[in-house]
């Protein structure tokens, strides 16, 4: 597997897209080293960055006062925006100039890719004049725990990598929080170190709390002075249910108004969600109580909108779901406030004209667990969701692609997520698979397992008609596979085996008779309902399997196949990483019925990779309503391998 | 004359050394060089010696007080083929780590001496070892006939750094086990010599040998060997040369696909048996492999190679006979390869198949009808049975190719990312039938890790003539740069190619055993034209430039339109054909060893097509003659012949007339931006303009030449422009 991540033009992958990009002949071979020199004010960003190469382990980086080979100057031209850069780099090296320190960084963010993404010590000549489109580049996440500390770090490392400036950081009540910042020292170096950290990346924290009432405001400035952050995100958690018909929205108004003014006091800014000022979901409802069995009245509150301060910034979370507004950033513009699209996945419907007004500032995606083991439980993953937000803030003109899933990327954008997000999980969990190290790769054959047709003349089309399948090509860097062995007919002749449901229980004996570093399956789920996995609690993960692997000394080995983890609905969004977090995309594309498809492979690590194995079974456990269809299975190991 | 080729002013050793730091004295060589050498380089120094001896430089023996020493290196960063060559007011010193690295370090040594002025070698400290290790050529095997040509062809490859040859072997070495197939073989080739059209006889709707089956099926190739074969001790010498020339060989025995060489005499283990001369071998028959193996056992006994190609390009008959038909053609290309493979595992011996079937070119939505599809599925039309015929797809094979596969990618226009595609599956390629100019971002594509060079494909004869069908000479010259010089940018490559322009004449006269007069005899007089002219420079084409441009370096003087003020008016050439007279006289009266013509063509035919039978059709290349009328009333007729002696304007330096030289350029880079869908490219183009010079070399220099005709065919749609006529005295 190659370690380069390249655009279908054969260019390191730069992510986020920059602005202005032109792709020269120049070429600068590193020769395993490069030296650096950086204007005094960019010295901070330069030692960052070659820090971030050291880490690479693929070249060193040194400093010196003259004739390096990557001069970082500070440029005193007009024109330059305050996060925007040019960068340079032909035969002779590179020169980046910037306007400020966040300019030079997010230059340096680029170059790494540059450096990174290419290939054996090879800096690609280009010309690259670059700005943002949007100010505000979010990802909102959890506070960690004290053990996902390094993670988080590597966390916030990779979203300055993509040039999110916004780290919006769910702290909870903040009352508590401020017991916390008193009590214990130790969370409150951990806040500063945090801070400091992302501070040192051009990141802002954004401290998320709740607040009972506008009484506990006073606690807002010391959780501000511990993350260093100069805006807040409040939600004020009282619905004011006593107050009287028409009151709640004066009340809440009154709240925020009083809450903003104290910040304000301190300096600080005061962002809130739309989701009580706007109409679609701050109106009078019902809700079911549990306790009382009843329904409880929450009255509205949406009017407040126009009995609040103009400066507070709006995180809109009307833009989308089930009571979405496809012109939310519209009504909070027409009352004078700017806007930012909260918890996005990607672009929000009618992208291009709503984002298009000043007075949308930009969005941010959101992380529902800060630890590794939830890094895919998003459903719609984070990281990809991320991969996508960081893009369409910064490059400006991208139009969504519309899809029955939701919008995306246009094609090329979406195959450019899907080799850098294995890359990059797999960086943020410290993962290296076998396959990533290994250059040798056996397909095994299980021809004679194949048990069911691509097509079935009694499943619906719609869902399980997968002829497409035929002609799949696999996605680059992905694991190969040995497809369809012996597959003429493909209208009538079994071309997979598939497991599960009335049609068996399992496939047992498909024999392997080798030696492996790893096994990977490329598989889907098929049949039942699409499930997908959210991290708002609709579904956990599910076991719908298993992999038993036989060893020929009779010992054996089981992996379960966790839904949304290792196996996901073959109907996705081609392309990206959904649901199969622990997995990689192989084959992806639009079917000619217009589906989005993206059947993952799952490799997993073998315990005894001295031992020979002599096959494998796919059991199913019927965690789930569908099966497991397996398109093939392939041995990494030595060079030798076939 | 000079004869020194410089570049940057200095001595030229090409390829370009990666690190060269040039002093500002000089080392002034003895007439007798002296040479101690470890014992281990023993062979390389031999060589050396011949070579220097070549160029009348005696070079001795020496144990102590040598001026040239070259010795073991200690230094372990010198790698197999690195060196390190320094001259200093100490001597020339020469080290290496391995005999290939001190091999280099000797051509290097030859070049600077060769290109040093008055015997006086410059101070110099150079660091070389090569940017790729596979610097490739590919040919076939060479004709009896020209054997001695091809000896010193290797020296020239050698010289300039190449170190791997493919050697298509068809039937063109003798097998003792199957001697029916040299027998076939040669029958058949006599045969297609005298078919109408020759082999490559192609066109649609033409019935020629290619459409018998109603399919092209390409690559006959029947100058393999000459039409015949060569002994294996014939075979074994060309392999022995090449190992001390530390140029691997890698015999490329055509299986599957291409195989007339094995199926002439076994047309029953042919996938299609109502075939006359079938090309495909039916892989479904074990019997296929007992011949290919023992075939295959001969070839290695003979040549040792450490791989073996199998070939495996343009596979069109895929599983179509009873026995193949109810097989995929992925399985079958798959098990094909895997099988070979097998083979020479055992036998330690690395599998090399061409790239094409590994590819999916057809695009979704479209019926690809051709080969252009690689292992795409599509369509065949038979022109015979008036119907499309299915090709089954192949490119799944990839999937289960070995590791240590060797490929070589030739679809690299088909996209900027096929080398990526085999990089995802650990394969290792080199780029053949390598060709810089078609090549989309090269410079970036060649410094993928899985990539390990590139070879320059000869698709003529192995000798002068079919190397001279096509611009190979230059070729091999401008790949070892390529491949060997780190710093090399396409954007200099105009101070390349005058270097090129200046060795290659050079080295193929070497190689034919012959010194041009020009080259040997310094005296020369101008022989007037001007009153014949009858065109001014800006005509048919532009050649306003020679009238102001230097000549290169090297070549013949001539003196070009000495009266001429207005170069878009007066007559300052004569231009026979395209309208104007198609015969003019030339008057020369004297003794000449040769006449050398500045000249240019007017219109740019299509030249020899780069596939097509060295053998067929070389007449219409023809474009006029010089008709040379001797005093005694003798005649000679030259031909003026497109691509070889004269050539369109339009060319880049050396790639233009083969047996010509290029004696005015003028090089115009063209910028340009290409907007894709997220970013630009920025590209570039070039218009080149050259003229070239032929010097025919007189048979009887004794005699006294009258005066010269210029006839023009008719028939041809250009004209030929004479700028000069030089006689070397």
């Amino acid at each position: 597997m190659r370690r380069y991540y390249l655009n279908p033009e054969g260019k390191p992958c730069l992510w986020p897209v920059p602005e202005n990009c032109l792709w020269t002949a120049g070429l600068f071979d590193i020769d395993g080293k490069l030296t650096i020199t950086a204007d005094n004010e960019f010295l901070d960003e330069a030692k960052l960055f070659a820090d971030a190469l050291q880490q690479t382990g693929k070249m060193s980086l040194a400093f010196c006062e003259s004739g390096a080979t990557v001069q970082v100057r500070r440029s005193g031209a007009s024109g330059f925006s305050t996060e925007g850069y040019v960068l340079e780099a032909g035969d002779d090296g590179v020169v980046l100039s910037a306007s400020t320190p966040h300019g030079a960084f997010n230059g340096l963010q680029t170059l790494f890719q540059l450096i990174d993404n290419s290939f054996a010590g090879t800096i690609c000549g280009v010309e690259i004049a670059d700005r943002p489109y949007k100010s505000f580049r979010g990802v909102r996440i959890p506070l960690p725990k004290a053990e996902n500390l390094p993670w988080f770090y590597r966390f916030v490392g990779m979203a300055a990598k993509y040039k999110v400036n916004r780290l919006l950081l769910d702290l909870g009540n903040a009352h508590a929080l401020t017991e916390m910042l008193r009590q214990d020292e130790g969370f409150t170096r951990m806040a500063k170190e945090t801070a400091a950290y992302a501070s040192a990346r051009h990141i802002q924290i954004v401290p998320c709390v709740s607040l009972p009432s506008c009484d506990t405001a006073k606690d807002l400035t010391a959780i501000a002075g511990a993350f260093g952050a100069s805006l807040l995100a409040v939600d004020l958690t009282d619905e004011y249910a006593e107050a009287a018909e028409g009151e709640a929205a004066r009340a809440l108004a009154h709240d925020i108004s009083a809450l903003h003014a104290a910040l304000a006091a301190r300096g600080l800014g005061l962002a809130l969600s739309s989701e009580r000022l706007h109409p679609s979901t701050g109106s009078r409802q019902l809700r079911f109580n549990a306790g009382t069995r009843r329904n409880d009245v929450v009255p509205s509150t949406y009017e407040a909108i126009d009995l609040i301060p103009k400066d507070i910034l709006i995180l809109d979370a009307s833009h989308g779901g089930s009571t979405a507004d496809m012109a939310s950033e519209a009504y909070f513009a027409s009352r004078g406030f700017h806007t930012v699209f909260a918890g996005c996945e990607g672009p929000v419907n009618k992208w291009e004209r709503r984002s298009a007004a000043d007075t949308v500032l930009g969005a941010y995606a959101t992380l529902k667990d800060a630890c590794p083991a939830s890094l895919g439980m998003d459903g719609k993953n984070m990281l990809c969701a991320m991969l996508r937000v960081s893009c369409i803030l910064w490059r400006a003109g991208l139009h969504a692609d519309h899809t029955s899933l939701g919008c995306l990327l246009p094609h090329q954008l979406e195959m450019e997520i899907a080799e850098l997000y294995p890359m990059e999980r797999d960086r943020l969990e410290g993962n290296a698979h076998p396959s990533a190290e290994n250059e040798g790769y056996g397909a095994i054959d299980i021809r004679q397992f194949y048990n069911s047709p691509l097509q079935h003349s009694y499943w619906r089309v719609d869902d399980h008609f997968m002829m497409f399948l035929q002609d799949a090509m696999s996605l680059p860097n992905a694991v190969p596979f040995s497809l369809f062995q012996g597959v003429l007919d493909f209208r009538f002749e079994n071309a997979f085996v598939m497991a599960g449901g009335s049609w068996n229980n399992g496939v047992f004996g498909m024999p392997v008779g080798r030696k492996a570093h790893s096994l990977s399956f490329l598989h889907a789920y098929i049949f039942g309902k699409q499930q997908f996995i959210d991290g708002y609690g609709t579904v956990a993960e599910k076991v719908v399997g298993q992999y038993h692997v036989h060893y020929k000394d009779g010992d054996a080995d089981k992996h379960d196949i966790v839904y949304g983890k290792d196996i996901s609905f073959w109907k996705n969004f081609h392309g990206a990483n959904q649901g199969a977090y622990d997995a990689n995309p192989v084959l992806s594309g639009v079917s000619d019925e217009g589906l989005h498809y993206t059947i993952f492979s799952r490799e997993w690590e073998n315990s005894r990779p001295d031992a020979e194995i002599e096959s494998v079974d796919v059991i199913t456990t019927g965690g789930m309503d569908g099966r497991i269809a397996l398109f093939g299975i392939t041995a990494v190991d030595s060079r030798e391998v076939r | 004359m000079k004869k020194q080729v410089l570049y940057q002013g200095k001595p030229a050793i090409w390829p370009l050394p990666n690190k060269c730091d040039w002093g500002d004295d000089f080392l002034c060589l003895p007439y007798a060089l002296s040479l101690k050498c470890d014992d281990c380089f023993a062979d390389e120094a031999e060589l050396f010696m011949r070579a220097l001896a070549g160029d009348g430089i005696a070079v001795e023996r020496a144990t102590e007080g040598a001026m040239i020493r070259a010795c073991l290196a200690d230094n372990c960063s010198i790698y197999e083929e690195g060196y390190l060559l320094d001259v200093s007011a100490g001597g020339i010193l020469l080290q290496a780590g391995a005999p290939a690295g001190m091999f280099y370090a000797f051509q290097a040594l030859t070049q600077l001496i060769e290109n040093s002025e008055g015997g006086c070698v410059p101070y110099v400290k150079i660091e070389d070892s090569p940017f790729k290790p596979v610097r490739g050529a590919h040919f076939y095997v060479p004709p009896r006939k020209d054997l001695p040509w091809f000896h010193r062809f290797l020296d020239f490859l050698a010289k300039y750094k190449i170190n791997t040859i493919f050697l298509e072997m068809g039937a063109s070495m003798q097998f003792d086990s199957h001697p029916e197939l040299n027998e076939a073989w040669e029958a058949f080739c006599g045969e297609m010599r005298a078919y109408p059209g020759g082999p490559d006889s192609n066109h649609w709707g033409d019935r020629g040998m290619q459409m018998l089956e109603g399919n092209i099926k390409n690559s006959v190739h029947i100058e393999n060997g000459g039409g015949s074969y060569l002994t294996k001790a014939e075979m074994a010498e060309i392999a022995g040369l090449c190992r001390q020339r530390h140029i691997e060989i890698i015999p490329e025995v055509q299986g599957l696909s291409h195989s007339y060489w094995m199926l002439l005499a076994h047309k029953d283990l042919a996938e299609r048996n109502d075939d006359r001369y079938p090309d495909t071998w039916c892989p479904s028959n074990p019997k296929t492999y007992e011949i290919y193996f023992d075939c295959l056992q001969e070839i290695v006994d003979v040549l040792r190679p450490s791989t073996v190609s199998l070939g495996h390009d343009e596979y069109q008959w895929v599983g179509v006979c009873e026995r193949c038909i109810r097989r995929t053609g992925h399985d079958i290309f798959a098990e094909d390869v895997l099988k070979c493979h097998d083979w020479f595992k055992e036998r330690g011996i690395r599998t090399h198949v061409w790239s094409d079937k590994f590819y999916n070119l057809v695009k979704k939505d479209e019926v690809e009808i051709g080969m252009g599809s690689g292992g795409g599925k599509h369509l065949n039309f038979n022109q015979r049975t008036m119907k499309n015929e299915l090709v089954k797809p192949t490119y799944r094979a990839l999937d289960r190719m070995p590791g240590d596969l060797l490929l070589s990618d030739w679809y690299y226009s088909a996209g900027p990312t096929t080398q990526d595609m085999f990089n995802d599956r650990g394969i290792k390629l080199l780029f053949g039938n390598f060709h810089p100019g078609s090549f989309h971002d090269m410079e970036a594509r060649l410094r993928r890790p899985n990539v390990l060079g590139a070879e320059v494909s000869l698709w003529h004869e192995t000798s002068d003539l079919g190397m001279t069908m096509t611009d190979n000479y230059a070729k091999y010259l401008e790949a070892a740069n390529i491949l060997w010089h780190k710093g090399y940018r396409f954007k200099k490559c105009e101070a390349y190619n005058r270097v090129i322009s200046q060795i290659y004449p050079a080295e193929r006269d070497r190689m034919n055993g012959a010194v041009s007069p020009s080259a040997a005899a310094p005296e020369h007089r101008f022989i007037d034209i001007s009153g014949l002219c009858n065109a001014p420079l800006r005509n048919r084409k532009d050649y306003g430039f020679i009238a102001t441009a230097e000549p290169m370096p090297n070549a013949i003087p001539f003196e070009i339109c000495p009266n001429v003020s207005d170069i878009e008016r007066d007559a300052a050439c004569l231009l026979v054909g395209s309208g104007e007279a198609e015969r003019a006289c030339v008057e020369v009266r004297g003794k000449y060893r040769s006449i050398a013509f500045l000249h240019s063509y007017t219109a740019a035919l299509a030249g020899p097509p780069a596939h097509a039978c060295t053998y067929s059709g070389a007449e219409e290349d023809i474009v006029g003659h010089y008709v040379v009328e001797y005093a005694d009333g003798s005649i000679v007729r030259i031909p003026v012949e497109y691509s070889r002696t004269i050539y369109t304007c339009g060319s880049a330096y050396a790639f233009g007339a083969q047996r010509a030289n290029p004696v005015y350029q003028q090089r115009e880079m063209n910028e340009s931006v290409e907007d894709l869908a997220f970013y630009s490219i920025a590209g570039t183009g070039e218009t080149n303009r050259t003229v070239f010079a032929f010097e025919w070399v007189n048979p009887d220099p004794e005699k006294e030449i009258l005066m010269i005709a210029v006839t023009h065919d008719p028939e041809k749609p250009g004209g030929i422009v004479l700028f000069g006529v030089t006689g070397i005295i």
